[in-house]
């Protein structure tokens, strides 16, 4: 309407742009009338979203305020949540956050390394060492996880290598069912994601400017620590949203290779579903670690905007 | 052609002197392609020196050697007398100052001039004081606190090179630094440039394709094609005397005339046949020996004149073609007529003007010379003439 106001405005000033006015009009009207296209492109997805993603969140948020689960009664209560902080079960908590990190800082250690390479040192093998990155995650998860129990068993793989070459003699018991093995095969297996989103921050790095640090005296490290790493943070916090929360999450890992003393909150809460049928609590636990994810997640993000960080030239 | 320079080193340097660079015999090969062919060459210390050569010639490949990322294939590189062919880039007393800048994007303009300083063994204040000297070296220490990207190009090609001089490096090398600027920039940099490299006292060794820029700046320059070095010498002496007709070509305009060698009878001056049949003395030679029989007459467009009838033929000191005007070509400050001469060969005279009256296409005129403004190159050019200019 503005457009309007204003052609008229000058239709008064300027006869000649009659025509102009005119076509200002139009368009002014064909714009409202399109308005509503890319509404309607994005409706089905937001759709599915709110159904099959909103929708059962929204039923665990009410079961995690009722007594449902064990007197049958909708009542509202604090009770699951209560349960659900319960000293064995903060245990477990702090074991998952303490594993989860472990894995983190072992997968940005290794996955650092790796993605610069690819990205910058190994030429024409870049784009076949991504597809096989890419081909390991593709594997069934079940498959990779069982695959792993056949290396780290007490008759597996690595124990019989090391008794045959001599390096130990009875097998070592700390491979499978562990804490070590819950980190060894979380590691493995987002390896994935931790390396892609840091390939694609080094991508942006022109690789002269990583000369030019060395050619004004920087070793290696003194270039990760105050250019690489600097043109890299954001894609540092994404690899850390992508790969934390799932970690944090994964309930097979710990469930198939974590033992007694390996199990993680999401092995609780599944344990809560399927087998004690305790499903106010399991939603209440489902809750709070969805909670403290998102506070992850919203504190990464502000750590990276807060540092404005920019990786365009 | 205005050019700036300071009092100018000769060809060869003296001896018992350590130069800033030295390269002795320098191969490199990448895989079956010799980028860089047995090239030996000095830079002493505060001088200014030019690879100047077409793209691929191996003046990057030579430069980045000397910077420590291409290591070469075979060959000596010393540095203030020191072998150095082997130093990692961080090791070495040389800085680049790359063709695209390379500035490090989330820094501060001061913190990229710093970050040379730090990486070193100063105590904090002499490092401030160091960056603020560069900085106001090359006028942009009021940009000290802005990002790269809030920054043009000239000002930016400012700061890379306050970066790679606030090290005092033995060897500041420069890869086509202006490369990416206008014409107009271009020139007052070169200017500007030439200034600071005074100023500070540091070798350069400045990598570029851009011959006219190589003139102005260089006190010497070595031209390269296909890997191999064909002159080293002072400006005037490559633009007057090229020892090859690779040289004589890319150095300035130039006109080559295929000539026969006669005799060496009044030496050092040497007698050639043009290709209409006359003969006529030459001024100075590149590369001509006892065996030489053709050879190239290099003359440059500035250098001839043009007259209406032929030179007296008892004046030994002119050359001159017959010839018939074939174009007229008015270039703003200079008149260019290009020329069909007696016995094939295509000529160009270049001057503000000609005093012939009715100077259009057909008119048959005279391009005349002077003998001592005359050069003869050997025709062919072999791997021994190359490596002998080097030496």
């Amino acid at each position: 309407m503005v457009d309007v106001g204003k052609s008229l405005e000058g239709l008064e000033h300027q006869p000649g742009d009659q025509e102009e006015a005119v076509l200002d009009i139009s368009y002014a009207g064909r714009g409202r009338r399109r308005r509503w296209i890319p509404y309607a492109f994005i409706s089905t997805p937001v759709g599915v979203l709110l159904t099959f993603f909103s929708g059962p969140l929204v039923l665990l948020a009410i079961y995690s305020f009722q007594r449902r689960s064990r007197t049958g009664d909708g009542s509202f209560t604090l009770a699951n949540y209560r349960a659900a902080v319960q000293p064995n079960i903060l245990h477990v908590a702090g074991t998952t956050f303490i594993l989860a990190s472990i894995s983190m800082v072992i997968l940005l250690v290794l996955a650092y390394p790796l993605a610069y390479f690819i990205a910058m040192k190994v030429g024409r093998w870049e784009v076949p060492l991504l597809l096989a990155l890419a081909l390991s995650d593709e594997l069934n998860p079940l498959i990779r996880i069982f695959g792993w129990r056949t290396i780290l068993a007490r008759n597996g793989l690595v124990n019989t290598v090391l008794q045959g070459i001599g390096i130990t003699h009875a097998p070592l018991d700390w491979l499978l069912f562990t804490r070590f093995s819950v980190v060894l095969v979380l590691t493995a297996s987002w390896m994935p994601y931790a390396v892609i989103p840091l390939y694609a921050a080094m991508k942006t790095i022109d690789p002269r400017v990583l000369e030019a640090s060395s050619d004004l005296g920087a070793g290696w490290f003194t270039t990760f620590r105050y250019v690489i790493f600097p043109l890299t943070a954001t894609g540092f916090v994404a690899t850390m949203v992508i790969v934390f929360i799932p970690i944090v999450s994964d309930f097979a890992t710990p469930g198939l290779v974590g033992g007694t003393s390996g199990r993680m909150l999401a092995s609780v809460i599944e344990d809560l579903f399927t087998r004690r049928g305790e499903w106010g609590v399991g939603s209440a636990l489902t809750f709070l670690l969805l909670v403290v994810s998102g506070l992850v997640v919203y504190l990464s993000y502000r750590i990276a905007r807060v540092r404005n960080l920019d990786t365009s030239s | 052609m205005s050019r700036i320079k300071s009092p100018s080193p000769t060809g060869d340097p003296p001896p018992r002197r350590t130069s800033a660079l030295e390269l002795v015999g320098i191969t490199k090969r990448f895989g079956d392609v010799t980028a860089v062919d047995r090239i030996s060459l000095r830079v002493e210390p505060g001088e200014f020196f030019s690879l100047l050569g077409p793209s691929g010639c191996g003046k990057s490949t030579t430069l980045r050697m000397i910077a420590g990322f291409e290591e070469p294939t075979s060959g000596r590189l010393l540095l203030n007398g020191q072998e150095g062919s082997r130093l990692p880039p961080f090791k070495r007393s040389t800085n680049l100052v790359f063709q695209s800048y390379a500035l490090f994007p989330h820094m501060t303009v001061r913190d990229n001039v710093a970050y040379g300083p730090r990486r070193s063994r100063l105590s904090r204040n002499e490092v401030t004081a160091r960056v603020e000297e560069a900085l106001r070296t090359v006028k942009m220490w009021e940009f000290a606190d802005r990002l790269p990207r809030a920054l043009s190009g000239g000002q930016r090609q400012r700061v890379a090179l306050a970066r790679g001089l606030v090290n005092r490096p033995a060897v500041l090398l420069l890869d086509e630094p202006l490369g990416a600027l206008d014409l107009k920039l271009r020139r007052e940099m070169q200017i500007e440039l030439k200034e600071i490299q005074r100023q500070v006292g540091i070798s350069f060794v400045y990598v570029t394709h851009d011959q006219e820029e190589a003139l102005t700046l260089s006190d010497r320059i070595a031209v390269m094609n296909r890997g191999r070095i064909e002159q080293i010498a002072p400006p005037e002496e490559i633009f007057n005397r090229p020892a090859t007709r690779f040289c004589a070509d890319f150095i300035g305009e130039a006109n080559l005339v295929p000539v026969e060698v006669n005799s060496r009878s009044d030496a050092p001056r040497v007698n050639v046949t043009l290709p209409d049949g006359t003969r006529v003395m030459v001024g100075t030679t590149s590369g001509i020996t006892s065996d030489t029989r053709r050879a190239t007459l290099v003359l440059r467009p500035s250098r001839i004149s043009l007259a209406g009838s032929a030179p007296d033929p008892a004046d030994t000191t002119t050359g001159g073609f017959r010839g018939r005007v074939r174009r007229v070509i008015f270039q703003g400050s200079v008149v260019r007529v290009d020329l069909d001469c007696d016995g094939g060969p295509h000529l160009s005279a270049a001057a503000a003007g000609f005093d012939i009256p009715d100077l259009e296409p057909g008119r048959e005129v005279w391009a005349t010379w002077r003998i001592e403004q005359s050069h003869l190159v050997g025709e062919t050019i072999s791997p021994s003439d190359t490596t002998g200019t080097t030496a």
